[in-house]
């Protein structure tokens, strides 16, 4: 079994509102109009003081585990999931930079993505997979996330979110007496690829879809479900797939859509950060994390854990 | 306002707004309660929420889009009732 043995997220406090935005983007006030009103995004998070490994440092040395020796030792991999593909210039490589400030230049650590914004949820499920075969109780595995809007293509998601600085760091391990992982269910929609129009009007369905899924593979329905931790792309999508899950919409964390932005990858445990600090999940809940990647095609994914 | 009068009236302010929307250089399309919002115009989710608001600075109403069902948006002709049913009128 697959548990997440911490989480940790760090939301740098630098913000600026997406009207900035607008003249490097080439945005219309009408399509400010539209985020604001029914997407529900305001501002975004950025961190211009730091460089790609400090934001990922950041998150991972809020870890406590990290802080001991002996736990450091038993990280066997280093899983960097990422949203796009080109992060920094060659030769530059920040997830190596990263282990080596982390101390865990013995792990095996290499980088996740293809998936786009739903590679998390599968860095999680290769992380345990990993550490299944590897046979060694106390191994742990270091997932990361969290990304600088270095390109144009990382700043914004046309016609539906802008991204956010911000990073988060996970410990996984093969057993743990909390954040089990119960079910895991992703689909791979190449028929989405180069037809934009066609995913957004059918990503709710896809995302419901595998929500869905998610949980008839826990044995459990959405009326089971205490939270949804979603990725924030935007409020408007995520109430659809309310409606069609007839799940209530106060029970997906959505506040860090107008606050953060979409953090890349690091969504779901910025989203688990917030839901700890503010005690929206106690002892035996189960909880839903799902995300949906875009291009090339598109991802959807859930995971079901039991707090 | 009757109801009719106010279906008519966000027809009207359809057709004021909407050219405005659709990709520079098409053709002006013959619009009318049929037309396909998606499959005739090309129309994005997004952009029909941009049609939405230039209809409410228009009409000077605000559209609760969480009411909004897809059949609603599938023709201008359902896009209209829905909005028409918006401003409280009745028939």
């Amino acid at each position: 079994m697959t548990a997440l043995a911490e989480v940790s997220a760090y939301v740098p406090p630098g913000r600026v509102p997406i009207e900035s935005l607008a003249p490097d983007l080439g945005l219309s006030p009408m399509q400010l109009r539209v985020f604001r009103r029914y997407h529900g995004l305001s501002e975004v998070s950025r961190d211009p003081g730091r460089s790609l490994p400090e934001l990922l440092a950041s998150a991972a040395l809020r870890l406590r585990g990290l802080a001991e020796p002996r736990v450091r030792e038993t990280v066997r991999y280093v899983l960097y999931a990422r949203s796009m593909p080109v992060v920094a210039p060659f030769p530059l490589n920040p997830l190596h930079e990263l282990t080596w400030r982390l101390g865990l230049g013995h792990a095996v650590a290499f980088t996740v993505t293809h998936q786009a914004c739903a590679t998390a949820l599968h860095a999680m499920a290769l992380a345990g997979h990993l550490l299944a075969a590897d046979g060694d109780p106390a191994a742990r595995a270091l997932v990361v996330a969290g990304e600088k809007v270095y390109t144009r293509v990382a700043k914004i998601v046309p016609e539906t979110s802008f991204f956010a600085e911000a990073s988060a760091a996970c410990l996984v391990s093969t057993s743990g007496p909390k954040d089990q992982l119960l079910a895991y269910a992703a689909a791979s929609r190449g028929e989405f690829d180069g037809d934009p129009g066609r995913f957004q009007a059918e990503s709710a369905y896809g995302l419901a879809d595998i929500i869905t899924a998610a949980l008839t593979q826990a044995g459990l329905r959405p009326a089971d479900v205490s939270l949804i931790l979603p990725h924030n792309v935007n409020k408007v999508s995520w109430r659809r797939v309310c409606r069609l899950l007839e799940f209530p919409a106060d029970r997906v964390l959505l506040d860090n859509v107008a606050s953060v932005g979409h953090g890349f990858c690091a969504d779901a445990f910025i989203n688990y950060q917030t839901a700890i600090e503010r005690s929206l999940l106690k002892a035996g809940d189960a909880y839903v994390i799902a995300a949906a990647g875009a291009a090339p095609g598109a991802t959807f994914s859930a995971m079901v854990f039991r707090h | 306002m009757s109801g009719t009068a106010a279906r008519d009236r966000v027809m009207e302010s359809i057709h004021t707004v909407l050219p405005g929307l659709l990709p520079a250089g098409s053709s002006a399309p013959e619009l009318s309660d049929k037309t396909r919002l998606m499959e005739d115009l090309g129309m994005t989710s997004v952009v029909t929420l941009e049609l939405m608001l230039g209809l409410e600075d228009v009409l000077d109403i605000q559209i609760d889009v969480e009411e909004i069902q897809p059949d609603d948006v599938s023709s201008l002709g359902a896009l209209a009732d829905f909005i028409a049913g918006q401003m409280g009128v009745t028939g």
